[in-house]
């Protein structure tokens, strides 16, 4: 109802407006209509006087023409140029002033004389064709043109006669009448122009709030639903940008396989990798079977690729889904190594197939040779402790067989002069004598056979032999919740040592440490290993624990073999630990009056004496 | 191989070895003295001559290299022949360089350990006797004026043709006098010739003393 009534009220409003606007323009037409009627008037005589003035004028001309064929004078000159001129000013007066159109004798008479006066112009300054403007005949050809043109400007001019007599005549109260009858119609004219346009214009009105309402509705929606799939598309953009960015910026190779095992897609590094594996396929083998591009590859030509390629091959049938494994690719001479991890999976029933390729290479040679290292380790401690084993049994069997000999020694001097010497004694006396010195070389010769060489000895960097021996062994102290820590001086001078050895003495006291915490309840568990210089040219490694310390008992036997206080010990460690450190020339000892936990000392002097 | 006057001292931490050893050289007629380490012989030992020594390497405690060390220390001659169940040869060297008669690896030719050992006795008989023979040229020595030690130090330089009255014009005394005191010096040297005077001082040169 509000909104009718607004309606209403604007609508009437727009009436009376238009009315105000009709009856201003009724008063104005008819003021106009007045003036435009004086105006006529005006003009109608206006033309016939000048349609007047251009006849005499042109007519002078003709008689000034007529005057110098007669008698060619330079005065007579002066007055044809004076009525030239005065026809021309005349013409263009008429062209300039006139804008009635129906008025058109002015214009008549003006496209009739004008060219005639530009040809007489033309013809008294340069001549006709062939004559000069002096000759006679210009002037003959002259009067010719302006004679031929004379009557019809005559016409013309009774002709404006007529429209002036005509217009003139008409009775002023019938333009009056007409005026009036123009006016009604007018306003008539107005009062249907006003309704109509209230009319249209409130349908429209109506019509074009419904539109816009309409329009800002489905305009709301369209913003809507376009800012929403913008938003959405960029977002998508962005994450599947930040995707690629990631994938390209991983240093595994990836590769996206359709259901046929035809490469679909690949990150930067596969590209990169299959770039530099000799292979014919470049971008990354993108469109090819990726089984053709992986076996093409000459540097992968030889090794476990065969086994990989049945591998993803499994994969891509769908057999397991899942596959990770590492393989050794390329021939023996350039190993390398490759951990390929192949997946597929199946979205809207289409198998997809990832496959990430790693290079794993230098993780292998690292292992590779730390494995060597431990193994190299390992064997040095085998053959050291069977050396010292042999070295310790022989030992503990040359003592008896000593005794033996020297009691067959005794036994026999004794037999031989007794009273009645016994021949069959003697015999087995000496028997057994002979037999304990077999045994005894044989025992000698086993011992020489065991006895370590000393082969191998270089220049060495002692700290870096502590860092890579702790390294190996860190681990073990680690898990038994021993913290291991070094404290290397630096600039030491470079012993001849064999490196393996001397690892192995470092071996065997880190783990004793290690253990002694291990089995005592002590905290901090703590081990120290140190490097120092040692009365100038020894270097000196101590090796410091916070465990429980040696006992007295321990402390006498420590050095000797087949001696331990552990359960599954061999007793070896220490007196192999000795026997290398002085088959170096130098000393191990521990501290007889240490407070705290247990240390080592061993020494290697640096000029080595000859050995 | 008589001489139970010879004492052979035998250190080994094994008793089996160390009873055994002895009595071999028991039989044989040494007197012999045995202890278990180095520490208890260096406590306990009652020196005498002539002697050996017949050591084991390895022991807990002094080791037999120490010791030959602490006895070279304590100006304590001493043969010694190294036994060891664990010798090895930069071992054997030094103690060999420091004066030991042999170094033996167990088991050993026990024939050869008692040559060894009567070798090193004889050896240090020989050097008792240098001893003795010194300790007596030293004690008549010590009984000479210190003019007659003078006269004797130009006899002995210069030898049998050294003649009295050369003696005399170095000393600045008369002939006689110089005559007087040579016949002293030989009574109291117990030097039957000049010859006699100069061995003598040779025999001391060896110690590094006078003369």
């Amino acid at each position: 109802m509000k909104e009718l009534n607004r309606d209403r009220f604007w609508t009437t409003a727009t009436i009376l407006l238009l009315i105000t606007v009709g009856f201003v323009l009724a008063v104005f037409v008819y003021r106009a209509t007045t003036q435009i009627r004086n105006a006529l008037a005006e003009e109608v005589l206006q033309q016939q006087q000048d349609i007047a003035t251009l006849l005499y004028e042109y007519s002078s001309m003709i008689i000034a023409v007529e005057q110098l064929r007669i008698s060619p004078e330079t005065e007579s000159y002066e007055t044809l140029d004076e009525s030239l001129n005065a026809a021309q000013f005349q013409l263009k007066k008429m062209r300039s002033e006139y804008s009635f159109a129906r008025l058109d004798s002015a214009t008549k008479a003006n496209a009739y004389i004008k060219p005639v006066l530009e040809d007489i112009t033309q013809w008294l300054e340069n001549g006709v064709p062939g004559r000069t403007p002096d000759d006679p005949l210009v002037l003959d050809i002259i009067a010719q043109r302006a004679n031929d043109r004379f009557s019809g400007l005559r016409s013309i001019a009774a002709e404006a006669d007529e429209v002036t007599q005509s217009l003139l005549s008409v009775q002023s109260h019938d333009l009056d009448i007409f005026r009036a009858s123009s006016l009604m119609l007018l306003s008539m004219f107005s009062l249907l122009v006003i309704a109509v346009i209230a009319l249209l214009t409130r349908q429209r009105n109506m019509q074009i709030r419904v539109t816009e309402d309409k329009e800002e509705q489905s305009r709301a929606i369209i913003n809507a639903e376009t800012t929403g799939r913008e938003k959405a598309e960029r977002a998508l953009q962005e994450s599947e940008q930040i995707l690629r960015e990631t994938l390209d910026t991983l240093p595994s190779g990836i590769s996206l396989l359709d259901r046929s095992g035809r490469i679909v897609a690949a990150n930067t590094s596969w590209i990169n990798i299959l770039s530099s594996s000799r292979t014919n396929f470049t971008d990354g083998g993108i469109g090819e079977s990726f089984l053709d591009v992986f076996m093409s590859a000459k540097s992968w030509a030889e090794g476990g690729a065969r086994g990989a390629a049945e591998c993803i091959r499994d994969v891509l049938a769908g057999k397991p889904e899942l596959m990770g494994d590492e393989f050794q690719l390329g021939n023996l001479g350039c190993p390398h190594w490759a951990a390929l991890t192949t997946r597929s999976f199946k979205i809207h029933g289409e198998r997809h197939t990832v496959i990430i390729y790693e290079d794993v290479t230098d993780r292998k040679q690292f292992e590779e040779r730390d494995h060597r290292l431990r193994a190299e380790l390992a064997d040095v401690s085998r053959q050291t402790t069977a050396g010292e084993m042999a070295s310790s049994l022989a030992h503990e069997l040359n003592q008896p067989f000593t005794s033996i000999s020297h009691n067959c020694h005794s036994a026999l001097l004794c037999a031989r002069d007794a009273y009645a010497p016994d021949a069959a004694l003697i015999e087995s006396i000496s028997e057994i004598y002979q037999q304990t010195q077999r045994a005894g070389n044989i025992v000698r010769s086993l011992r020489q056979l065991a006895r370590h060489d000393s082969g191998s000895f270089v220049s060495t960097n002692i700290n870096k032999l502590v860092e890579e021996t702790i390294r190996l062994t860190k681990p073990e102290a680690n898990e038994k919740g021993v913290d291991v820590r070094l404290s290397l001086t630096g600039d030491l001078p470079e012993p001849l040592v064999d490196p393996v050895q001397i690892q192995q003495v470092l071996v065997n006291l880190e783990r004793n440490s290690v253990e002694s915490m291990g089995q005592g309840n002590c905290d901090p568990k703590s081990l120290t290993i140190s490097t120092t210089v040692d009365q100038g040219t020894d270097i000196r490694i101590t090796v410091h624990d916070t465990g429980p310390g040696l006992t007295a008992g321990i402390k006498d036997k420590l050095f000797t073999a087949f001696q331990t206080t552990k359960p599954d010990g061999m007793g070896l460690g220490l007196s192999i630990s000795r026997s290398i450190v002085e088959a170096h020339g130098g000393r191990l000892w521990f501290d007889q009056y240490a407070t705290t936990g247990t240390t080592f000392h061993f020494t290697l002097p640096v000029k080595e004496e000859a050995m | 191989m008589k001489a139970s006057e010879n004492v052979v001292y035998v250190i080994d931490d094994d008793l089996a070895v160390r009873k055994a050893l002895s009595k071999s050289l028991i039989i044989l007629g040494y007197s012999v003295q045995s202890y278990e380490s180095a520490e208890i012989f260096l406590e306990s030992f009652v020196p005498a001559r002539p002697s050996c020594l017949v050591l084991d390497v390895r022991m807990p405690g002094m080791s037999g290299m120490e010791l030959q060390k602490e006895l070279i220390a304590r100006q304590i001659p001493m043969r010694i022949i190294f036994i060891s169940g664990h010798g090895d040869i930069p071992m054997s060297v030094n103690a060999i360089k420091l004066g030991a008669i042999d170094f033996l690896e167990k088991p050993y030719q026990v024939e050869q350990l008692l040559t060894l050992v009567a070798e090193a006795l004889e050896l240090d008989s020989i050097a008792l006797s240098k001893d003795r023979k010194y300790e007596l040229i030293r004690a008549s020595y010590d009984r000479l004026t210190a003019r007659e030690i003078e006269v004797m130090e130009l006899l002995v330089a210069g030898a049998a043709n050294t003649s009295n009255k050369i003696i005399a014009k170095k000393l600045e005394i008369s002939h006689r006098t110089v005559d007087d005191h040579r016949t002293s010096i030989m009574a109291k040297m117990q030097a039957k010739s000049i010859t006699d005077l100069v061995i003598m001082s040779n025999i001391c040169g060896d110690y590094g003393n006078l003369l």
